[in-house]
């Protein structure tokens, strides 16, 4: 077993740590202050960023072309998903939400950890200027904006299910489990700010790259149109979210299913085969 | 044990002969005062609450018969009304008692707080009146102790069991934080004023008060800082609101869901939280049924509560065992007072000893007096340390009498000598209050 496989089973440990923790911690009568669940997500991040540095550096010194980020197969996008998707919530809204988010997080960063542990056919790149500052920038700001959306889509199921439990007091109960529908709502919205500030980044980074590598900052390669389709659908429902027009379930309903474009720009594209993404 | 507890509760005494027997907040200096007059009172301590009216006395059995007298002289209502209802307990049975109603075990609702600073209250009243004295400042002391502890360690007190708390943390579900939402209340009834009061104790942005009546809408809202309207003046507070409290006398519900679909359509879909605590029901049942609306009527609340009571109920093993606790503890420290005359007489004379000697050679040390005095202060509290510890060790393990019966037999003293060394004896390293003897020996049995 090398150092990466070695610090990806680590770090797929605490978060499976984490979320069990979470569980306990649900499933307590008493609220406590420290979260074990928040401190070990935590552990498992550091870890997480180890393995990131040590594939990109392991990909250097074995004298690949010049990208070096570990996205080059199916099994490295997840893991690097996976990284996105923390790196995203301890960088932008880890200091706005609460404990009880890490139960949304946990499991969806498992579900992308699970394919480092199969073995994955290696994507074959055959396009020029890869070695760039914008292409490097397009793939990050790319995954993490994908990550972003993803967060708010996560909170957005949970305030769903919060709502359910309120309205229909089956569970009433269990209220002082829950977190507040209206701090949801905030995080579903500040995730998306930042899915579109990094969406759009990765837009302009990847037509700035477009230019260098074939001399046009367009394309009509089906995921640039998506990912212009989905950027343009979310920064409409920020807009009405921001200026009052939609709120509570309803706009929440609305960005749930909003994540359908994000897969399909994200996945769904890529499937298909054409143009210059895969 | 010459300890007396004598009293009424809303166990044993309907509301109507409790209120009768209540001393208000400010009359209670007075009471105790009188209370501490009586013949054969030595020490006394006096609790007051809405649901609980009880005297706590240091004395003999015969003053029992003066209490109810005090009760009937001071409130002007005669025995005959409240004797059926009063209860009694003595001895160690009044110090397990107020354990158990500063840890709130006592208590209607089992486990809340306010009994625990009412009995704080109590105990700081009877000390500034010094009413207090070395036994019942002991019980009250480690009473307080006991309801700190319970509440610190268990979840006695954890979760809300009140209808108006529950209404509060159910609207923090909805909002979080409460500081930027409006309320709006329909109706001033006594439910809603607990409510209203938990809500702005919680810190809400703004109170809005609406009553059929506007002087009431207006008494309320002075009590709270809230803007009174008539009650006709409603619907348009409503669509400012996030939480609506309601509780009117009306027979017909007067919030209806097509008037609040029209406001949720005005408010984008704000979330609304209306919390129905009024019986028959204000709030039309269909306006739960409506998105981004959050309604509970008191049967939902009163679910919450039970479930939560549950809870509470499955700590008190755990609370009767810290209680337990305090009274071994105290125990202890009571045997050891009890065997004071005993080490008195130990400590008379080994203190007879040394002055007799003292007295044959003091000449030797003529103009050295004061290091003379220093050195027999440190031979003697050398001397006396180990005999003492384990005298308390004895006293923890329940075997302090055998320790006492051996020395009386081996230090016989005459009587007349005692009060030469009683100081001593009150705390044998630091003999400056009473009270600190106890504090010593319990801090030391580490109880």
């Amino acid at each position: 077993m090398n150092l990466s496989n070695l610090l990806v089973s680590f770090a797929t440990f605490f978060y499976v740590a984490a979320l069990c923790s979470y569980f306990l911690e649900l499933s307590r009568d008493d609220q406590k202050e420290f979260s074990w669940g928040s401190l070990l997500i935590e552990v498992g991040f550091l870890i997480h960023t180890f393995h990131i540095f040590a594939q990109t550096f392991s990909k250097v010194h074995n004298g690949s072309d010049t990208f070096f980020l570990p996205v080059g197969s199916f099994a490295e996008n997840a893991n690097f998903f996976a990284w996105s998707l923390a790196f995203v919530y301890f960088s932008f809204v880890k200091r706005n939400t609460t404990e009880g988010f890490g139960l949304i997080l946990s499991p969806l960063l498992l579900l992308f950890m699970i394919p480092s542990f199969f073995p994955s056919q290696p994507i074959a790149f055959n396009l020029p200027s890869t070695g760039t500052n914008y292409f490097y920038l397009h793939i990050l700001s790319a995954f993490f904006g994908y990550a972003s959306f993803a967060l708010s889509f996560a909170a957005g199921v949970l305030y769903l299910a919060e709502d359910r439990v309120l309205k229909r007091k089956s569970q009433i109960h269990f209220y002082h489990k829950l977190v507040p529908l209206e701090a949801l709502e905030r995080f579903v919205f500040r995730t998306m700010f930042w899915g579109l500030v990094l969406l759009g980044m990765a837009i302009v980074t990847g037509s700035l790259w477009m230019k260098s590598a074939f001399q046009s900052y367009w394309t009509t390669d089906p995921k640039s149109l998506a990912a212009i389709l989905t950027w343009g659908f979310y920064l409409t429902l920020v807009w009405l979210h921001e200026i009052s027009a939609m709120k509570g379930k309803r706009v929440i309903l609305i960005s749930v299913w909003a994540f359908a474009l994000v897969l399909f720009t994200f996945i769904g594209t890529s499937a298909l085969k054409t143009g210059i993404h895969m | 044990m010459d300890l007396i507890c004598l009293g009424i509760n809303h166990k044993t005494c309907p509301v109507d002969i409790r209120e009768k027997l209540a001393f208000s907040e400010e009359r209670q200096p007075e009471a105790l005062s009188s209370l501490k007059s009586l013949d054969g009172v030595r020490e006394c301590f006096l609790l007051s609450t809405c649901n609980r009216v009880e005297l706590y006395v240091h004395g003999h059995l015969e003053v029992v018969p003066k209490l109810a007298g005090f009760l009937e002289t001071f409130h002007g209502f005669s025995q005959a009304h409240f004797l059926p209802y009063l209860y009694q307990f003595q001895g160690s049975a009044v110090v397990e008692h107020l354990f158990r109603v500063a840890s709130g075990l006592d208590s209607l609702v089992v486990g809340e707080n306010e009994i625990f600073g009412q009995v704080r209250n109590a105990f700081r009243l009877a000390q500034r009146l010094n009413a207090l004295d070395s036994m019942l400042y002991q019980v009250a002391e480690r009473a307080i102790r006991v309801g700190k502890k319970v509440r610190a360690e268990t979840k006695i007190s954890d979760r809300a069991v009140s209808v108006s708390s529950i209404a509060v943390d159910l609207a923090r579900k909805i909002f979080g934080d409460n500081s930027n939402q409006r309320v709006l209340v329909l109706g001033t009834g006594k439910m809603s004023e607990q409510t209203v009061k938990r809500l702005v104790a919680s810190g809400v942005g703004a109170v809005t008060v609406a009553s059929r009546t506007y002087e009431r809408a207006l008494e309320l809202a002075q009590k709270f800082g809230a803007t009174p309207i008539h009650f006709n003046e409603w619907p348009e507070a409503l669509l400012k609101s996030d939480i609506v409290i309601s509780s009117t006398a009306s027979p017909e519900p007067i919030v209806r869901a097509e008037e609040v679909a029209l406001v949720m359509h005005s408010r984008r879909h704000k979330p609304l939280c209306f919390i129905d605590i009024a019986v028959p029901r204000d709030i039309d049942s269909r306006v739960g049924e409506l998105d981004d609306v959050y309604l509970y009527d008191i049967d939902d609340l009163r679910v919450v509560s039970e479930e939560n009571l549950k809870l509470r109920k499955k700590e008190i093993e755990t609370c009767e065992a810290l209680v337990q606790n305090e009274l071994n503890s105290f125990d202890q420290w009571y045997r050891y007072t009890e065997a004071k005359p005993s080490i008195q007489k130990f400590m008379t004379y080994f203190e007879r000893v040394v002055e007799d000697e003292l007295a044959k050679a003091r000449h030797q040390f003529k103009g050295k007096e004061k290091e003379l005095n220093v050195l027999l202060g440190r031979v003697r509290a050398r001397l006396l340390h180990l005999p003492l510890e384990q005298l308390k060790q004895a006293a923890k393990e329940g075997h302090l009498k055998n320790h006492i019966n051996t020395l009386e037999a081996l230090f016989p003293v005459d009587e007349s000598t005692k009060s030469a060394t009683s100081d001593l004896i009150s705390n044998p390293l630091n003999p400056s209050h009473p009270n600190q003897a106890g504090a010593e020996f319990t801090k030391s049995t580490n109880l």
